[in-house]
């Protein structure tokens, strides 16, 4: 049966921060404007902002095709053009001859912006167009999403499993759904997915992983946070990859840092927006709290939680413990240790800060 | 023909010839069984684990000319093209040599273009977090969309240097460690195959090494192949592999551990008699303790050094760490020294005292309990010296010991409490049935550039600097006597006043027990002659904080520990058991008004253990920033 056609506006943007979702969408617009002809090759032109300019463009948005009755012109990282080249397009837009469309799509970190196009250009697809938006995934529903793609790709998932999925890869709805299409394939004729399968497949983002592994520090669980060091370190101890490991965790303490200064002054990370602007121009530029947690709600309560386990104190004693091993890493301390040595014993300095009673204030 | 070496002649050919990364391959096989092979792949993991040789044999699978197939022929032109390495659609790229934007560019034109003799083309790019970030973005666009006919097998070492929106665009593999017993029988296959004779100790011996990469255990396997020239031995294997043989390193270290210092210079001349690289030793050494820091801490060791596991709990995780410090200066002086032996001798020495010693946690605790051992009369007690410090061992040996304690088996004094048993009791009261040997007062003049030294490292430096005008003058029981040029009135009544609490905490971390200091500004007293430390009417609120910090004066390394919690909750419980004398009972009041014997216990054990940590921080010494 053929597909029906729908009409919609010849300007259509698409604004998301998942490279699939933003495909799902495309596919589903081209269904829609083009019917059976989506699939049509000459029906379809693609070109990259990055690397197309609108003069280029213009062939495509003013003529005709012989070959093809209705047209859609895909632009990718439309966000990528200036303001400047913004502006051009808008007339080549304004003018578009009948049976040709344009999708311009963002897609990525530039989605996160409440308005990633020039003003003018987003007044006329206010008024003439189309803005499909796709959100970023909330925390929350991190979990129902996994249930609702296992059952799209036919395969069992128990909560356990599907929990511990999010708990390593976090609200990120291209690596989960990356992850989700790995172990339906591992699974196979079983058509299950196990915890087990997502521990031996799944590996933890570096985020993630850094939040686990201070999670286990500020416990005081030596024993896990040396087991979670195999996820930074490979074993033969490369400089670079500890360097890494003492960045990630210095980093991460710097954000609990700012996390206690906010809370100190009564403000929440759950609640950013009620932060006042002054207040957020005092804290660093790099890590800085406000622009790492962005809407993430996993992360400003996993911050929140771990920033319980911690006062000021500790925190720069746990500072001071990762600027020693970053000095002996270097060798500019009188000792020279081998570089997964130097993370393993910072690993126990800081496992047992607390029973040392380390930053007690 | 030229030579090939084990690592090429025995690369896996198939998904079942690869080992130790099933997940993987049951993965791929499922994906080219049902089609659902996607277009990018990346797969990360160490050197030597399969990561180009399962991308060949995806490849393969691929390609085929019977497939796509899980298991390819391997008899197909096609497979055999790409064993041989001359498959036309079979791009292999070395991004650490091809890291820029042109050659990426280059590559997204190239893909364009259909394969020249498959039905697809496969382009495997090594070392892929070389990239430079504008070739990593240039890949992108060619990750997003890639022509139908081209899959990407991106392969690292190091996947943290990969740009999140690669990772995101790829199927991510994790490749794994191999374990020993794997790489040990995959040797023992190509041993069989080649109809090569290898002690089975040897190729474990060369297992290990490997540290999980299969193909290092190749080419060392080759290695001593072409040395042996006949049957591989362990010790031909630990030539060749240059490493200390295990069980000369483990004698050596368990030498340390029971503080036999003959012991261990003697193994140590062993070593070095049989032509051992001292550098290489030391690094042997420091695998070794990093494995028993790791068995202190319960986290499990590898099975070389299985048998240094009980003397490394005995030890404990805070004396390991700290030396692994020594050893990383060691490590260091090592490499300056003329005598190298010498040098390594002293730290060995230097690391088997620290081990002997009882660590902050153990000192503090015994500091703390000590008054309970005598608590009757005002006698002082004599000095005890760092050196004469109960060894770590005999009290842990003792505590951990079904044998009546010496505590319980000695007759103890009419006016005693009757000892219940305490892990600690039996040091403290052999300790002082032997009694600590003394410190002359030319010892003390001595060792006053300690005290210096110490005032310095506590970065007093005004004390220190008031101190350069002081002499020390006796040493009576607990006190310790100063006496100051009558110009120097000030620093007398300043050393005397304000800063003779930091005298006394340098005195005392020094001379390793708890000590008080009076000034003389030529014969006269400028302060109050202190009550002796040890006088049971001596407020235990006052006494804790020296006893605590001696305890800490010796160690700077101070770890929390499993097993030391363990004993502490059994010192706890032993401590409460205790029957009170009047004395203790009295002091212990003075500490809080706690609800039972046994709360005013745990508080002061507390109380204790936070005092000593927090003086620890105050002398903690930075490097310079």
């Amino acid at each position: 049966m053929a597909k029906e056609k729908k009409r919609l506006p010849q300007v259509l943007a698409v604004i998301a921060t998942s490279v699939m979702a933003a495909r799902d969408i495309v596919v589903s617009l081209l269904q829609q404007i083009l019917g059976d002809a989506a699939s049509d090759e000459y029906a379809v032109t693609s070109v990259d902002a990055s690397e197309t300019g609108p003069e280029e463009l213009r062939p495509h948005l003013t003529g005709r095709s012989l070959l093809a009755e209705d047209r859609v012109v895909v632009v990718s990282s439309a966000e990528a053009w200036t303001a400047a080249q913004q502006r051009e397009i808008l007339p080549m837009l304004r003018a578009l001859p009948p049976g040709l469309s344009v999708i311009l799509t963002v897609v990525g970190e530039q989605a996160e912006r409440s308005q990633p196009f020039q003003a003018d250009l987003t007044t006329f697809l206010k008024s003439h167009g189309h803005i499909e938006r796709h959100r970023k995934l909330a925390a929350r529903d991190a979990q129902p999403w996994v249930g609702s793609a296992a059952q799209r790709l036919g395969v069992q998932m128990d909560d356990a499993a599907a929990a511990e999925l999010v708990d390593r890869v976090g609200p990120d709805e291209d690596r989960l759904a990356s992850e989700m299409e790995k172990l339906a394939t591992y699974a196979g004729d079983s058509g299950r997915i196990t915890l087990e399968a997502v521990r031996e497949l799944v590996p933890r983002s570096l985020e993630a992983s850094v939040f686990v592994l201070i999670d286990a520090l500020s416990s005081g669980d030596v024993r896990k946070a040396y087991q979670l060091l195999a996820e930074f370190l490979p074993p033969s101890g490369q400089d670079e990859a500890v360097a890494h490991l003492l960045y990630m965790l210095a980093r991460h303490f710097r954000l609990l840092w700012q996390t206690l200064a906010l809370q100190r002054a009564g403000y929440r990370l759950e609640g950013l927006e009620e932060v006042p602007e002054e207040l957020v121009g005092k804290l660093p530029a790099e890590p800085n709290v406000v622009a790492s947690v962005g809407g993430r709600n996993w992360m400003a309560r996993k911050l929140s939680q771990q920033a319980q386990r911690h006062t000021e104190a500790t925190v720069i004693r746990s500072l001071r413990e990762i600027y020693v091993a970053d000095l002996t890493l270097k060798g500019i301390l009188e000792r020279r240790l081998p570089s997964d040595a130097v993370a393993e014993l910072l690993v126990s300095q800081l496992g047992t800060l607390r029973a040392r009673g380390g930053g007690r204030e | 023909m030229p030579y090939v070496p084990f690592s090429l002649r025995y690369r896996p050919q198939t998904f079942a010839d690869i080992i130790g990364q099933e997940h993987v391959s049951r993965t791929l096989q499922n994906a080219v069984a049902s089609g659902r092979v996607v277009h990018a792949y990346l797969f990360a993991g160490p050197r030597g684990t399969g990561k180009t040789s399962t991308a060949r044999v995806l490849a393969k699978a691929l390609l085929c000319d019977k497939g796509p197939t899980p298991e390819p022929c391997g008899e197909c032109s096609l497979c055999r093209a790409i064993t041989d390495g001359r498959a036309l659609d079979l791009i292999e790229i070395d991004a650490a040599s091809n890291r820029g934007i042109e050659q990426i560019r280059e590559l997204r034109e190239k893909v364009r273009y259909s394969p020249a003799e498959a039905r697809a083309k496969v382009y495997i790019l090594d070392e892929v977090h070389m990239l430079t970030p504008e070739a990593f973005n240039a890949l992108l666009k060619t990750l997003e969309e890639p022509p139908g006919h081209a899959y990407f097998v991106l392969a690292t070492t190091e996947l943290h240097r990969v740009p999140p929106t690669i990772i995101s665009r790829c199927q991510l593999f994790e490749f794994h460690l191999i374990g020993e017993a794997r790489i040990e029988a995959a040797l023992q296959a190509i041993a069989g195959s080649e109809g090569v004779q290898a002690d089975p100790e040897a190729l474990q011996e060369i297992a290990r090494a490997a540290r999980g990469a299969l193909r290092d255990a190749e080419s060392i396997f080759d290695q001593a192949v072409a040395y042996a020239g006949g049957r591989i031995t362990v010790d031909l294997a630990r030539e060749v592999l240059g490493v200390t043989p295990r069980d000369a390193v483990v004698d050596l270290l368990k030498a340390m551990a029971e503080n036999d210092l003959a012991s261990t210079l003697s193994r140590l001349d062993e070593l070095v008699a049989s032509g051992k690289d001292l550098p290489q030793l030391l690094q042997d050494i420091m695998l070794a303790v990093r494995d028993m820091l790791r068995a202190s801490l319960g986290v499990g060791t590898s099975e070389e050094w299985e048998e240094l596991a009980d003397p490394a709990r005995d030890i404990g995780s805070e004396r390991l760490a700290e030396t692994l410090r020594l050893l990383g200066e060691a490590e260091r002086r090592l490499r300056d020294a003329t005598q190298q032996q010498v040098s390594l001798e002293l730290s060995l020495a230097q690391i088997a005292q620290t081990w002997a010693q009882p660590s902050a946690r153990e000192k503090a605790r015994a500091m703390v309990t000590q008054p309970r051992q005598a608590p009757t009369g005002p006698a002082p007690r004599r000095l005890e010296t760092p050196a004469a410090a109960q060894p770590r061992r005999s009290a842990t040996v003792e505590a951990a010991s079904d044998k009546p304690s010496k505590a319980e088996s000695e007759p103890e004094p009419a006016s005693a409490p009757k000892a219940a048993p305490s892990t600690l009791a039996p040091a403290a009261s052999s300790s002082a049935s032997q009694g600590p040997s003394p410190v002359s007062a030319d010892e003390l003049a001595a060792r006053w550039e300690e005290v210096h030294l110490q005032l310095k490292r506590m970065r007093r430096v005004a004390v220190w600097a008031l101190l350069q005008e002081a002499k020390p003058v006796s040493l009576e029981g607990d006190i310790v006597t100063i006496q100051f040029d009558p110009k120097w009135k000030f620093h007398s009544e300043r050393l005397g006043g304000p800063y003779r609490a930091d005298v006394e905490q340098a005195l005392s971390r020094v001379l390793g027990r708890p000590v008080q200091v009076r000034c003389l500004l030529g014969d006269v007293l400028t302060t109050p002659t202190p009550a002796p430390a040890s006088q049971a009417s001596k407020p235990k609120q006052e006494a804790l904080p020296t006893a605590i910090q001696t305890a800490e004066a010796e160690d700077a390394g101070p770890q929390a520990e499993a097993q030391d919690e363990k004993d502490e909750k059994q010192d706890k419980k032993g401590i409460v058991e205790e029957p009170e004398s009047e004395a203790s009972a009295a002091a212990e009041k003075t500490v809080s008004a706690p609800k039972s014997p046994s709360q005013s216990d745990d508080d002061a054990i507390q109380r204790a253990v936070e005092l000593t940590l927090q003086l620890f921080e105050d002398s903690e010494e930075l490097p310079p920033e």
